[in-house]
């Protein structure tokens, strides 16, 4: 399956990665390569009565919606680019260009 | 002091008990050895050495982790020092917290001395994708330890630490402990909590052990399995008592082997396999050929469920909480494409993008979708093959470690390296590897045991009766036993 360098560039705003010019025609290849590969799945016959719960943590455990102790604001702080007053800092969403 | 570090955990609980060396002597030793051969072998990016050595003078405790420096692979958090995931994205990042299965080991005296280098956020089987430099094999530092757990692998094999932990997505603790000649185990889906293991592919990933005996790889797993409230995914089954009975061999074993997929190999590791079936089979285990028509399609299913999950969990690096953040950014959509263009790797690119497209309108159907309906009759596969046998052998590689900047070039060839390694993760059951010998080229090759879902014990059974008729592992990799020169 050959991906065209538009699909690669669709991906690549679908995913919030920015490639360079450099980096698209080999993407496009690599890509290429691997679903070619993957593409065998298309000829298998899938059998459908195979039961989904025989998937591995199918089930979902439930608890009572009570708050429980979580990180300290300053050990969160710490690890941010820019942060003030208890907030994550970042350039403006709204407004401006 | 050199013998110290061939010790098992037994031995060394032992020989603190009757005063013949203490923790601080042994840490000491480990110390040194890590000085000595790393800088060649560059298993660790980072070493702490004043919390340990604090924590080894007042060890006083009982159990045999009690005083037991060990190291973790760098996508499992720790309080202690950055955690980089191998990644620019990561470099200079600080968790807040331990990983739970850490938090276990440090409240069995475990002593946690560094962390380990691996693949970029764990994608990789060979750990040259790791932003900052490869790991080199100890038996041959022209090659790769494998991956993406290759620091932890190489850093047991090389004696710098009794045992390591190792993450676990399509084979990435096995797969490296064979080409480096140690044991591996990824545990079954949900016995290790997961809480604090970076996520890459949260149906697949478990925290894996790396060591060199399986009694030492029991002791580890007795003390970190188990239920955790913040692992929704974790298993509320008992943890079962892993030393019980591990001396009892594996007379009556009913061992499977599916013939298909060994066509194509190398001779040199076909006829390792067999020589391992021969040890068994001499132990009193019978070995049966089995089918299982889904498992050619394994690494296809893998890489689509894989990389879709990947996309959903690698979207938390936008460069707004914590990691890179893009100093180019003018707008805050910007501040997402530039900060993760700038902070992964070509890699971790790569493998976003594939699962981005096979999760996107249009394709989601034809790959997510048949993906995981394969991966149902895959499970379905193990089920009845289990009804049969009490393990699946194989190889655990199709061969031993190649060199680095063989394969890297070649994401398909790398990928394939999985084979028999990564349908275990999609099923979800336990699989482990112990040396089974040489190459012509002198370098390691390993056994794989598959069982069904929990049967840990079984396994770790299995390898103790297969390292002590064999001793493969016994065996010191040239790295280990001289001072090492820098890499450049």
């Amino acid at each position: 399956m050959s991906i065209e360098i538009e699909e690669v560039e669709r991906i690549a705003a679908l995913a919030h990665i920015r490639l360079s010019a450099e980096e698209l025609p080999q993407m496009a290849r690599d890509l290429s390569v691997v679903l070619d590969y993957i593409n065998q799945l298309s000829t298998i016959d899938i059998d459908t009565g195979a039961a989904r719960s025989d998937l591995p943590g199918s089930a979902t455990p439930m608890r009572d919606d009570e708050p429980t102790a979580s990180l300290k604001l300053e050990a969160v702080a710490a690890n941010a680019p820019a942060s003030a007053h208890g907030y994550f800092m970042v350039p403006r969403v709204i407004g401006g260009e | 002091m050199a013998d110290l570090l061939e010790l098992s955990l037994d031995h060394l609980s032992a020989g603190f008990r009757v005063g013949d060396f203490t923790p601080s002597d042994y840490l000491t030793a480990i110390q040194r050895q890590i000085a000595d051969v790393d800088p060649g072998i560059h298993a660790f990016l980072h070493v702490d050495s004043s919390a340990a050595r604090e924590s080894a003078a007042n060890s006083g405790g009982r159990g045999a982790l009690a005083g037991i420096p060990f190291a973790a692979k760098d996508n499992i958090v720790a309080l202690d020092g950055p955690t980089t995931c191998g990644s620019r994205m990561l470099e200079g990042f600080h968790s807040p917290y331990d990983a739970t299965a850490i938090e276990r080991l440090k409240k069995a005296g475990g002593l946690l001395v560094g962390k380990c280098n691996l693949d970029e956020f764990a994608m990789g089987s060979s750990t040259e994708h790791s932003a900052f430099g490869p790991t080199r094999n100890p038996w041959d530092i022209t090659r790769v330890p494998g991956g993406s757990s290759g620091g932890s692998a190489a850093a047991v094999a090389a004696r710098m630490v009794p045992f390591a932990l190792g993450s676990e997505t399509g084979g990435s603790v096995r797969q490296p402990a064979s080409l480096c000649g140690v044991l591996g185990l990824k545990p079954t889906y949900g016995r290790i909590s997961r809480r604090g293991l970076v996520a890459f592919s949260s149906s697949l990933d478990q925290i894996g052990i790396v060591t060199r005996t399986a009694s030492d790889c029991a002791h580890v797993l007795s003390a970190i399995a188990g239920h955790d409230a913040q692992d929704s995914t974790s298993s509320t089954r008992p943890v079962d008592e892993y030393l019980r009975g591990i001396g009892d061999g594996v007379g009556g074993l009913r061992v499977g082997v599916v013939a298909d997929s060994l066509t194509g190999l190398p001779a040199s590791t076909r006829d390792n396999f067999d020589s391992a079936l021969a040890v068994l089979r001499n132990g009193g285990a019978r070995v049966v050929e089995i089918l299982m028509p889904t498992l050619g399609q394994a690494i296809a299913v893998y890489y689509i469920i894989a990389n879709a999950e990947a996309s959903a969990n690698l979207a938390r690096f936008d460069g707004v909480r914590f990691g890179h953040r893009s100093s180019q950014a003018v707008d805050l959509k910007d501040l997402y494409l530039s900060s993760r263009g700038e902070g992964f790797g070509s890699e971790v690119k790569r493998r976003i993008m594939l699962g981005t497209f096979a999760l996107s309108s249009g394709y989601h159907e034809a790959y997510y979708g048949r993906a995981q309906k394969i991966r149902s009759m895959m499970c379905g596969d193990f089920r009845r093959a289990f009804e049969q046998v009490d393990v699946l052998a194989s190889p655990t590689t199709p061969s031993g470690a190649f060199r680095v900047g063989e394969k890297v070039g070649d994401p398909l060839e790398m990928y394939l390296s999985d084979v028999f390694t990564a349908p275990a993760n999609l099923v979800g059951v336990p699989a482990l590897t112990v040396p089974s010998g040489f190459d012509p080229q002198g370098l390691p090759l390993g056994f794989q045991l598959t069982g069904s879902h929990f049967s840990e014990r079984l396994l770790l059974r299995a390898a103790h009766f297969f390292e002590n008729e064999t001793l493969f592992g016994r065996r010191r990799p040239p790295a280990a036993d001289r001072i090492n020169r820098p890499l450049p």
